[in-house]
């Protein structure tokens, strides 16, 4: 492999003493080689002009020139490439307190031809106990991207940093190599996509586009459920890409075998690489997640407050940003710190009501959700299709509740508490082996939000 | 080379060109315009390798030939001799001789070598555009482009098509200007950032032209224009403008319409007492249905000035960068104009009233 960085300076000296000072300066400054190619040598240029001179004028002494510093080199060709070394934003500091405040254009900026935003990166990203695995794993593909974990599937509720992971990956293989044509979709654009292509007539085009790429980014993956078409596009694509080393990186709010109507042959695919998961943060990371954001809004807040806000919104880390931010604002609107009590009632403000739930609701939605007769439930059969759900709600009510278990026993029929003992110890047993009940209790205990 | 030609033509050719001929340290050749003849017309060049230009005129060819001339020079020679004379231009060795019944010149004229070529239009889009439309949407937002390159692709007029409307955009990161023009056309045009140098002078060679159409030609890296005469390509900014439609606020915490022309009249008194921060202050108080500016400065002393106006919503104290807006002034069409306030550290909004094609957002400034 030749240092192409190192061949161009060499090539810059030669050219520099048999042409004229002011085309060099003129002509070659800002140039730089984009990229090798099998004997190809693809040289940066910031302009058309740059583009048709240096390929009218120069030509010949370029390839000659190049071509007597390595051999393999076959032929030249012009791009014009934008130029990144000079977005440095130093100006903050200069900026006197009396200028306008600006426009926070800074958040949207979404590079159109990959759609990565640039604001999702690894520096970004607060690492705690939780999603420690799928970070990993993200780094892996990082340094050898379309080597180990193809594809990289990641799972995990909403707002748990998912779309944040994969768009870091994203940029930070962009970052890595100018050439590397990284994409990022989201299932549903794809869809669009796949379909609008169908009814124009322009289904080569489509697969063109996305074979094209050697990084492909696949968001929300769940929403191609049922959508056949789109799915077996998807597979074509992927195992065009697969086979070719690209890397693949999926996303989606369950696990992959869980997606109801995700066909099957996608499913192994899935399973082929890296399956993680990114669970609901832990305390710990909530208060990281929570200090990073304030550092990054500039925000000093007490130590006390963090916990107390980490402690009192338990969700994903979107609500615990909306509430540091209605905090910020706030506390930037009263001018002065905020205490316990204003951070209280701010967050009362902010905080979903929670609703109490009676253990008959408890009892209503679990055989809802089995579509199994309430009143089953009370009876002394033994039935399979009943016991397992009256087994979840004794296991619910304990678990999330904490209803004692002679009270739980009286509630469902007056049954004795050792079976009401049984039976939870039942359940967190299965729960450690089965992973379709773990995703069932998952959405029980979301319907019961 | 040998020509002859009328003074009118020539100087009008030579006065699209020539600015952009500026001084060059590095390729002194760009500071000159590229004389070249073809059967019977005459072709003016000029670039600065961001902009190019190409005029051409009708002219009686004796000799064939390609010559390099600094470019104020000529102009100025060619524009100071009487119109309506006929002009003999001729080249030999290292000058060109510019005779009249009455007078010659001699100008020294560089090698065209190193004149670079200027890149033809791009083949991959083109469409035309009512002359009138396009200046309308440059000139209503570039003065908010901005004029620094830090961040290059706020230095430039951001197009974009929204169905049957050519969408034109230009922020600084401190106000932004939005304006929405019909586009005859083709809805298709290509997302592109011009920068706001260029935009200024393809109008002012748009205006001076008579045609009323022009044929824009666009691909990723290059645009082109061609009215009546004239061609001329401009580099386009690679770059991502931002998505600036998310920070547009969807409410209204404080409604005030005023007349323009009080407005206008308010800011201009304003501009008498305000420090070099440019600051003055809005107090609304929807109560006392009072709109109160102030301005003060050290060294010449303080105003305060009420308008009259309609108000709707909660009371603000709120400062501004005056030259802001009195930019804005010139390109809202309306007799009387909306400012929508959203509360303190957020942007204000300014429109026409009952024109909803043209939108401006300012930022507050600091205390």
């Amino acid at each position: 492999m030749i240092d192409t960085k190192e061949l161009w300076e060499n090539a810059l000296v030669e050219v520099e003493l048999s042409i004229s000072k002011a085309n060099f300066s003129t002509w070659f400054k800002n140039t730089h080689i984009a990229k090798m190619d099998s004997g190809i040598v693809y040289i940066g240029v910031p302009n058309q002009f740059a583009k048709d001179w240096l390929a009218e004028k120069f030509h010949k002494m370029i390839l000659k020139t190049l071509r007597g510093l390595a051999e393999e080199v076959r032929g030249v060709e012009y791009v014009i490439t934008r130029d990144d070394k000079k977005r440095e934003r130093e100006r903050r500091d200069t900026r006197s307190q009396f200028t306008s405040n600006e426009l926070p254009l800074e958040n949207f900026y979404i590079n159109k031809n990959d759609n990565l935003n640039p604001r999702y990166t690894f520096d970004t990203f607060v690492i705690g106990a939780f999603n420690q695995l799928a970070h990993a794993a993200a780094q892996a593909v990082t340094q050898k991207p379309g080597i180990v974990y193809n594809p990289l599937f990641i799972y995990g509720s909403t707002g748990h940093g998912k779309t944040h992971l994969i768009q870091a990956i994203g940029n930070h293989l962009k970052k890595q190599s100018d050439s590397r044509k990284v994409f990022y979709v989201t299932s549903e654009r794809f869809t669009i996509d796949y379909i609008t292509s169908m009814q124009e007539g322009k289904g080569n085009s489509f697969k063109e586009k996305y074979r094209q790429y050697d990084v492909l980014i696949m968001d929300d993956i769940q929403f191609l459920a049922t959508k056949e078409k789109t799915q077996e596009e998807l597979f074509h694509l992927f195992n065009a890409l697969y086979d070719n080393n690209k890397q693949i990186i999926f996303s989606s709010d369950i696990n992959p075998n869980q997606i109801p109507g995700l066909e099957d042959r996608l499913k192994s695919r899935f399973n082929a690489g890296m399956i993680a998961d990114i669970p609901e943060p832990d305390p710990e990371s909530r208060i990281a997640i929570l200090r990073t954001k304030a550092a990054q809004n500039n925000f000093i807040i007490p130590e006390e407050i963090i916990e107390y806000i980490a402690g009192e919104v338990q969700g994903n880390i979107r609500e615990l940003e909306g509430a540091l931010n209605s905090l910020i604002c706030q506390s930037q609107l009263k001018g002065k710190v905020l205490n316990q009590n204003e951070v209280r009632d701010i967050l009362k403000n902010n905080a979903k009501p929670k609703k109490n739930v009676s253990p008959k609701e408890v009892i209503k939605r679990v055989s809802d959700f089995y579509e199994i007769d309430e009143q089953s439930i009370y009876e002394k059969t033994r039935k399979k299709e009943v016991v397992k759900p009256r087994q979840l709600i004794m296991y619910i009510l304990r678990e999330d509740f904490s209803i004692s278990y002679p009270s739980i026993g009286e509630k469902l029929g007056g049954r004795d508490h050792t079976t009401v003992i049984h039976s939870c110890e039942k359940i967190k047993n299965d729960l450690k082996n089965d992973q379709i009940l773990v995703q069932e209790v998952e959405q029980i205990r979301s319907l019961l939000k | 080379m040998e020509l002859e030609c009328g003074q009118p033509e020539l100087l009008k050719a030579i006065s699209h060109t020539e600015r952009i001929a500026g001084t060059n340290p590095t390729l002194p050749v760009l500071t000159c315009l590229l004389l070249e003849t073809k059967k019977n017309e005459l072709f003016i060049r000029s670039t600065n390798l961001d902009i190019g230009v190409e005029s051409k005129i009708p002219a009686l060819i004796k000799k064939e030939g390609v010559v390099a001339v600094p470019a104020s020079i000529f102009y100025n020679t060619i524009q100071n001799i009487s119109p309506h004379t006929k002009i003999t231009v001729t080249s030999s060795n290292e000058n060109i001789t510019v005779k009249t019944p009455t007078s010659i010149s001699t100008i020294k004229s560089f090698s065209v070598e190193d004149f670079p070529t200027i890149p033809p239009a791009p083949q991959e889009y083109s469409t035309i555009f009512q002359k009138k439309h396009f200046i309308e949407g440059i000139t209503s937002v570039v003065y908010s482009a901005s004029n620094t390159t830090i961040k290059p692709e706020l230095s430039g007029v951001y197009i974009y098509p929204d169905g049957k409307n050519t969408i034109f955009v230009a922020t600084d990161s401190f106000r932004l200007a939005e304006k929405s023009v019909v586009n005859t056309g083709d809805s298709n045009f290509p997302q592109s950032i011009i920068p706001y140098k260029n935009t200024l002078e393809v109008i002012r060679i748009l205006e001076a032209s008579d045609d009323d159409e022009v044929e824009i030609k666009i691909n990723e890296n290059q645009i082109s224009f061609s009215i009546g005469r004239v061609y001329i390509t401009s580099r386009l900014i690679n770059g991502s403008f931002p998505d600036y439609k998310q920070i547009i606020p969807p409410s209204k915490k404080t409604e005030v319409i005023v007349l323009k022309d009080d407005f206008a009249r308010v800011l201009k008194k304003l501009s008498i007492f305000t420090d070099s921060f440019n600051q003055i202050t809005f107090i609304i108080d929807p109560k006392k249905k009072e709109v109160r500016l102030n301005a003060q400065s050290n060294n010449v002393g303080e105003t305060k000035d009420g308008i009259d106006a309609s108000i709707s919503g909660d009371e603000l104290d709120i400062r501004f960068n005056l030259k802001y807006l009195v930019d804005v002034l010139p390109h809202i069409h309306s007799d009387s104009i909306a400012l929508v306030f959203n509360g303190p550290g957020k942007p204000l909004v300014i429109r026409g009233v009952s024109d909803d094609s043209f939108l401006y957002l300012v930022m507050p400034m600091n205390k």
